[in-house]
């Protein structure tokens, strides 16, 4: 299958200022040189803990952000260079949902016409029957009916607010849908209803994902294949399957690990491991994690790893492959 | 083999008044915490897990709030009928509390030193020192390293799973019989949650306390807890053992959680869903509060409201176990 997307050292550099009392500007590597392709249809997901550059990623991709540097090919086509007028037919290409779906309605507007705006914007209907008749279909397909047309947001529960974002997205029949942890914010029986719903959609309209969680069970159930994102870096892209069942990076290993299972306690052992997220300020040298890391040595401490192919679908950046 | 009974709560109602009408967040719950026991308070958000906590610590305004319960004793003391000045004595050192949110629960004007160093000095009569010293101990007990220079830090200076860490110091501070930990680790990454839930164990079997760890996820329950309540819309639907709860899951609603969950390993291609929303607190259904979303839904389950039915240590509130059970 062809590749949809394709990021070729992708990086976002986030510039502080000196400030008061500061030796020198900082800098922010939030992205520090990601590459990654998308196949037609499949789902891509990040995982990652928080302040790992998932959602800047997420951001720079759909060119929301700026990058620093980097290519971001869509259909072969490098949009970093495109003006705003050329990106406009790839804008209703790639859509994005984020996890605060009632931030990101306007509380102003009925979901009729949040629902009505980009076929408005991006001309796509013709008179006020078609839009009404367009806006019903939307509704249908994500399990509303049309009477919630001339309803606000705040009288949607969260799982329903989540669907019209959802429905707001699929507007322009996109090919691409970014999801910015659009389940970590409702509760687990609403939660299963919208992963179903994602996942009948990308059958029924031959969608293809970037799902960005931080909980590992979700989009591990949800992904084909998983990018493990660590201060900035992929640390480790595999294969479902192969993610779970031989995980390479000591990173991921943890991740794992520390993810409470449904099996009552003094089942299975598990191992802890200390350490927080360093300042990504200043990130450590070498390898990001060692300082976590069980297996560090000398090498990881100075020398940085480079993404190394153990399997036609297994990329994995550590030193520890070379030992 | 049954421990000594630490909290004993029985029919609590706790009503808040509204212009819309009144919601009772809980509606006759009955609760058990052995002494030096992990209970998990499992349900969606709504359903007055965090309601049922607050009315234990008696820390619901009123008005707007009203608790009223046939029973609510901690080691045999009624916690109703004590007035203000009890209560303080009562609350931090036999009974303290954990939140969601470390950040806002510390006070960013304060050093952390000096907000333990207050809980040593209010409850346990300490001087300047010598809860200084205790400080200390408080947070080398939970893993904070270089304990001596943290006291000098500001709250923004730590990271998440260290606000815990302190919020924790400063709940066994004084050595309380239970601790409630409301949610203790939702604003965590996985990583540190897992830490998070480690300290806990450590802290339940190094100073014999026994916590009420109130949750979203069942699986965290499932980590660390010996007994789980599954609440629902205001009231607890079963209450059993760990082992029992998750071998043999009796409630509609327990079952539908736990087929909803993802699994790692991917054995599910499709998740379970419990069909429809949480009811609105205002305007229950009628009979069984869960009949309109349960698929073995009967007529008496629109009639009439279920009593708690039990067998063996487990209870369940479900018409489905009326004849097998005792009421």
């Amino acid at each position: 299958m062809s590749n949809l997307l394709e990021v070729r050292d992708l990086k976002k550099y986030y510039h502080l200022g000196k400030g008061v009392g500061k030796e020198q500007a900082n800098v922010v590597r939030a992205v520090d040189g990601i590459n990654f392709a998308v196949k037609k249809c499949e789902t891509l997901g990040l995982v990652g803990e928080s302040g790992c550059g998932k959602s800047t990623a997420a951001r720079v991709i759909l060119r929301l952000l700026t990058a620093t540097a980097g290519e971001i090919l869509y259909e072969g086509q490098n949009i970093e260079l495109l003006s705003h007028q050329q990106l406009l037919p790839y804008r209703r290409k790639m859509q994005i949902i984020f996890q605060d779906q009632a931030g990101s309605l306007n509380p102003q507007l009925t979901i009729g016409s949040a629902l009505g705006e980009p076929l408005r914007i991006h001309r796509l209907v013709i008179g006020k029957k078609e839009l009404k008749a367009k806006v019903e279909h939307l509704l249908e397909l994500v399990g509303l009916c049309s009477e919630h047309m001339c309803r606000y947001p705040h009288e949607l529960s969260g799982g329903q607010r989540q669907r019209i974002a959802l429905a707001r997205a699929l507007a322009l029949n996109p090919q691409l849908i970014v999801c910015d942890e659009p389940v970590s914010a409702l509760d687990v029986s609403i939660q299963a209803q919208i992963i179903n719903l994602l996942q009948d959609l990308q059958h029924k309209c031959g969608l293809t994902y970037i799902f960005i969680a931080h909980d590992l069970r979700v989009v591990n159930h949800i992904s084909d294949r998983i990018a493990v994102m660590y201060l900035g870096k992929i640390v480790e892209l595999a294969g479902k399957k192969a993610l779970y069942s031989g995980a390479k990076h000591p990173y991921t290993q943890m991740l794992l690990s520390s993810i409470p299972r449904l099996a009552p306690a003094g089942q299975r052992q598990r191992t802890i491991f200390s350490g927080e997220l360093p300042n990504p300020l200043h990130p450590p040298a070498g390898c990001h994690f060692h300082i976590r890391c069980p297996h560090a040595f000398v090498r990881c401490t100075i020398e940085e790893p480079l993404m190394q192919m153990i399997d036609s679908d297994h990329n994995v950046a550590c030193h520890l492959l070379d030992k | 083999m049954l421990a000594e009974i630490l909290l004993e709560l029985r029919n609590l109602k706790t009503k808040f008044k509204t212009y819309d009408g009144e919601v009772k967040a809980a509606d006759g719950i009955d609760l058990t915490v052995h002494k030096k026991e992990i209970l998990g308070i499992v349900g969606e958000s709504g359903c007055g897990k965090s309601a049922t906590a607050l009315s234990i610590m008696r820390l619901i305004p009123s008005p707007p709030g009203e608790v009223h319960a046939d029973k609510m004793e901690l080691n045999g003391v009624e916690l109703q009928s004590l007035t203000e000045k009890q209560l303080s004595k009562v609350r931090g050192s036999e009974v303290s509390m954990i939140f969601q949110e470390p950040s806002s629960a510390l006070n960013p004007a304060f050093t952390i030193g000096e907000q333990l160093i207050e809980v040593l000095i209010l409850h346990q009569k300490l001087d300047r020192g010598a809860a200084h010293r205790q400080a200390i101990k408080a947070l080398n007990l939970v893993q904070i390293p270089a304990a001596t220079q943290r006291l000098a830090d500001y709250p923004h200076q730590l990271s998440g799973g260290m606000r815990q860490r302190v919020m924790l110091a400063m709940a066994c501070a004084c050595m309380p019989s239970l601790l409630i930990a409301d949610e203790p680790t939702t604003a965590l990454d996985v990583t540190v949650q897992a830490q998070i839930l480690e300290l806990l164990c450590q802290l339940q079997s190094e100073l014999n306390i026994a916590i009420m760890l109130i949750t979203h996820d069942l699986s965290l329950v499932a980590e660390i807890a010996q007994r789980v309540a599954v609440m629902y819309a205001g009231v607890v639907v079963e209450n059993a053992s760990v082992r029992n709860l998750f071998a043999k899951p009796r409630h509609p609603y327990t079952q539908g959680l736990l087929a909803s969950l993802p699994l790692l390993n991917a054995e599910r291609e499709r998740l379970n869903v419990i069909p429809g929303g949480v009811p609105n607190m205002l305007n229950l259904p009628k009979g069984c509060r869960f009949h309109p979303r349960c698929p073995h839904c009967r007529q008496i389950c629109r009639q009439q409201e279920p009593p708690l039915f039990s067998q063996n240590g487990s209870e369940v509130r479900c018409w489905l176990f009326a004849r097998e059970m005792n009421k």
